[in-house]
Order: C-alpha cells, then sequence, then structure tokens
C-alpha cells in the first residue's frame, strides 16, 4: 500500500514558483507577440488579479466540501480572468487577442486547481 | 483678474474643472480647449481598467520597443543580442487563426504539408504553450484519477506534488531535446531543417495527447490503452510523414531516421500512459 505525503513546504515552493515565473511567462508572452505592454505594470497587475482567487482559497479553508470548493474556485476563477482580461486584450493587436488571454487564464485555472487539490 | 469679484471666469484654459456659477449678468462661457481637456476615463474603454489610450510610456521605451523599423547600430551587443526579447519576436509572429489553423493541421496527419506551410513562418508560441498546457493536463488528470481510485476504496489520500515537477520534466525535456539530436542528424546527412522549425514540429505534434488525455479519465483500462495508442499513432505519422517529405533526399537513410522518429514518439506516449495512470493500492 502506497501513502501519498504531502511534503508542506514542497506545496508552497510550487504555488510559490508557479506563480513568479507564471507572471513573469506572461509578461514576456505580451511582448513577444508584438504587443505594448511594461513590465512591471504587468507583473503588478497580474498579481493583484489574484485576490479574488486568494479570497476563494480562505473560504476553502473553513470548509473540507469538494463541490463546494468547485464551485467557489470556479466563481472566483471568473472574477479574477474577467478583471485581468481588459488589460491584456487591449495591451496586443486585436488579432492576436486569444493568444494572449489563454495563457492567462490557464494559469489561473492551474491556482484554482492547487486550491481544491491541496487540503 | 478683471474686478475684485472673484467669481469671474474670463477665458481660462481650465482643464477639468467644473465652471463656477457667474452671477454677473453678462454669463461668460468657459471655453474648454479640445486639446487640453483630459475626459476621464478614456472613451472606447471597457472595464475599469483600460488602456484603450495606451499604457503610459516608459521614459526611454527600454522595455516596449517596436519590433522593427528602429535602426540599431549594428554593432551594439554582439552575441548578447540573445538575451534580448526583440530577438525572438519574429519567431511568435502568428495570429490566433494561424495558431490554430497549424493545431487542425497537427490533427491530420496524412496531410503531410505542415513542414511547408510553416517554412516561412514557424513559431515558438504554439509549441510552448501547447507544452505547458500538456503539463497542466497531465497533472491535473492523473491527480484526478488517482484521487477517483481511492475515492472508490474508500483510502485515504493526498495530492502528489511530484506528478507536475515530473511531467514538466518529460514534455519539456523531449520537446528540446528530441529536435535538437534530430538537427544535429540531419545536417549530418545534410538535409538541413532550421532548429526552430523542428522545435514547430515537434511541438504541434504534442497537440493530440491533450484530448487523448482528457479522454483518459475513463477508468477502462483497455480503453485508455487504445485511446493512448491511437494518439501515439497519430502523433508519430504526423511527425514522421513531415520529415518523410522533407528528407528524402538525404539518401538511403532516410527511411531509418523516419521510422526512428516514428518509435520515439509511440514510446512516448506509452511512457505517458504507464506513468501517469497508475494507480497503486
Amino acid at each position: 500500500m502506497i501513502v501519498f505525503v504531502v511534503i508542506q513546504s514542497q506545496v508552497f515552493a510550487v504555488a510559490f514558483a508557479l506563480l513568479a515565473t507564471g507572471a513573469i511567462i506572461l509578461t514576456l508572452n505580451v511582448l513577444l507577440l508584438g504587443g505594448r505592454i511594461i513590465f512591471f505594470q504587468s507583473l503588478s497587475l497580474l498579481g493583484y488579479c489574484l485576490f479574488p482567487l486568494d479570497v476563494g482559497a480562505l473560504i476553502c479553508l473553513l470548509k473540507d466540501n469538494v463541490v463546494m470548493k468547485m464551485v467557489v474556485v470556479c466563481v472566483t476563477f471568473a472574477w479574477s480572468s474577467w478583471a485581468a482580461y481588459p488589460f491584456i486584450s487591449t495591451a496586443v493587436n486585436p488579432r492576436r487577442k486569444a493568444l494572449a488571454i489563454y495563457p492567462v487564464l490557464l494559469m489561473y485555472v492551474s491556482v484554482g486547481f492547487l486550491i481544491i487539490a491541496i487540503n | 483678474m478683471m474686478s475684485g469679484n472673484y467669481t469671474t471666469i474670463d477665458n481660462q484654459n481650465v482643464s477639468g474643472s467644473v465652471p463656477a456659477v457667474s452671477d454677473s449678468p453678462g454669463q461668460v462661457s468657459v471655453k474648454f480647449n479640445d486639446t487640453s481637456l483630459q475626459t476621464f476615463p478614456p472613451s472606447g474603454a471597457q472595464g475599469k481598467i483600460s488602456a484603450a489610450a495606451g499604457p503610459p510610456r516608459d521614459a526611454d521605451d527600454t522595455f516596449s520597443k517596436p519590433a522593427s523599423g528602429s535602426p540599431e547600430s549594428p554593432s551594439s551587443g554582439g552575441w548578447f543580442k540573445i538575451f534580448t526579447v526583440a530577438a525572438y519576436r519574429p519567431y511568435f509572429d502568428v495570429d490566433t487563426s494561424d495558431v490554430l489553423e497549424r493545431i487542425k493541421d497537427s490533427l491530420l496527419p496524412f496531410n503531410g504539408s505542415f513542414n511547408e506551410k510553416t517554412a516561412s513562418n514557424p513559431d515558438l508560441y504554439g509549441p510552448f504553450w501547447i507544452c505547458t498546457t500538456l503539463i497542466f493536463v497531465a497533472a491535473s488528470i492523473g491527480t484526478f484519477v488517482t484521487y477517483l481510485a481511492h475515492k472508490l476504496q474508500h483510502k485515504e489520500w493526498n495530492y502528489d506534488i511530484n506528478l507536475v515537477t515530473w511531467s514538466a520534466g518529460v514534455f519539456y525535456g523531449y520537446v528540446l531535446v528530441v529536435p535538437l539530436c534530430l538537427y544535429v542528424i540531419l545536417k549530418y546527412f545534410s538535409a538541413p531543417s532550421t532548429l526552430v522549425q523542428l522545435f514547430c514540429l515537434y511541438g504541434y505534434s504534442l497537440f493530440v495527447f491533450i484530448p487523448a488525455m482528457c479522454l483518459s479519465v475513463i477508468p477502462v483500462e483497455i480503453f485508455r490503452w487504445a485511446i493512448t495508442g491511437v494518439a501515439g499513432i497519430m502523433s508519430a505519422l504526423f511527425v514522421a510523414l513531415n520529415l518523410r517529405n522533407h528528407i528524402v533526399s538525404a539518401g538511403e537513410r532516410w527511411f531509418l531516421i523516419v521510422v526512428g522518429i516514428f518509435l520515439l514518439q509511440l514510446a512516448l506516449s506509452f511512457v505517458l500512459k504507464l506513468y501517469l495512470f497508475n494507480v497503486s493500492v
């Protein structure tokens, strides 16, 4: 029988690495697609738009029900993406909007997934 | 000020300020020059944070250099240029419709024309983000599968963080190392292909694993093997056929190379199947 053990420091490391490198890569992605943004403005904005997911994570701490967690994460993920969308989409050529938005959605979905999966 | 009345407003160009009500009989109208008036928020804005008027500019345009047109001194940097963002912009010069079309092409392996279509404009956006999506999908579906299995047997379950790092290593490693080796081999057999084209080809060939993994959630073992097999064969055919059209000129050895590539891709799909969906109880 194999038991999976969660090492708390590993979890923190993955979450931090994901968010830090994710924000940098997302900004680079917009710059490479020929968009016009300022590097640190984008980093700071993506960090602030993570706030709804933080709220969701705090709510999920209170009760350990998987269905409730999924609902809360879905709502806060939609809120975070809605907040980040106007900034990213106006920074690039309109024909490449989806190419710039998709990685942002991917990062927030993976953060949401971490919230659900780790108890 | 013409008079002692502090409410007189004569031809003042005030920007953004509300005109005071004048109680003098001669109404003066305050003229706002359009050029100095700032409407807030900028028109055409959507959402609270809008950059429709353009984001605030850097003092020296450090991070938002336009891609072309600015004459740079040729001796600036030399080999340092590979560390700038601008050096890689040509490889991201694709629109949404281009990327979608290339993805669609990767799902139809028998066409064999992917290489010609991307010869003039190979992109690195597709490979990088397809790999990243694959890592996320692999980690989440692998976690979900083991979670379901443990739930069904009423056992303790905890999240295995190593899935993320492991699948990252596999996918990024595969897309980085195999095209590099292939580049060297092809150069040796004098049928050269640019490195970026190979990255592009391998990156898009991995796309078919995304739907395959989503379908693998179904817990029927034979179905999982069938899905893995089909996806592996499609992906391997895609790579092999596209390369075959390209390296037929390499001499008698081309068949060996193509078969080798085919088997390598199949091996990747088997590795995925074995390690991601291994439920140990």
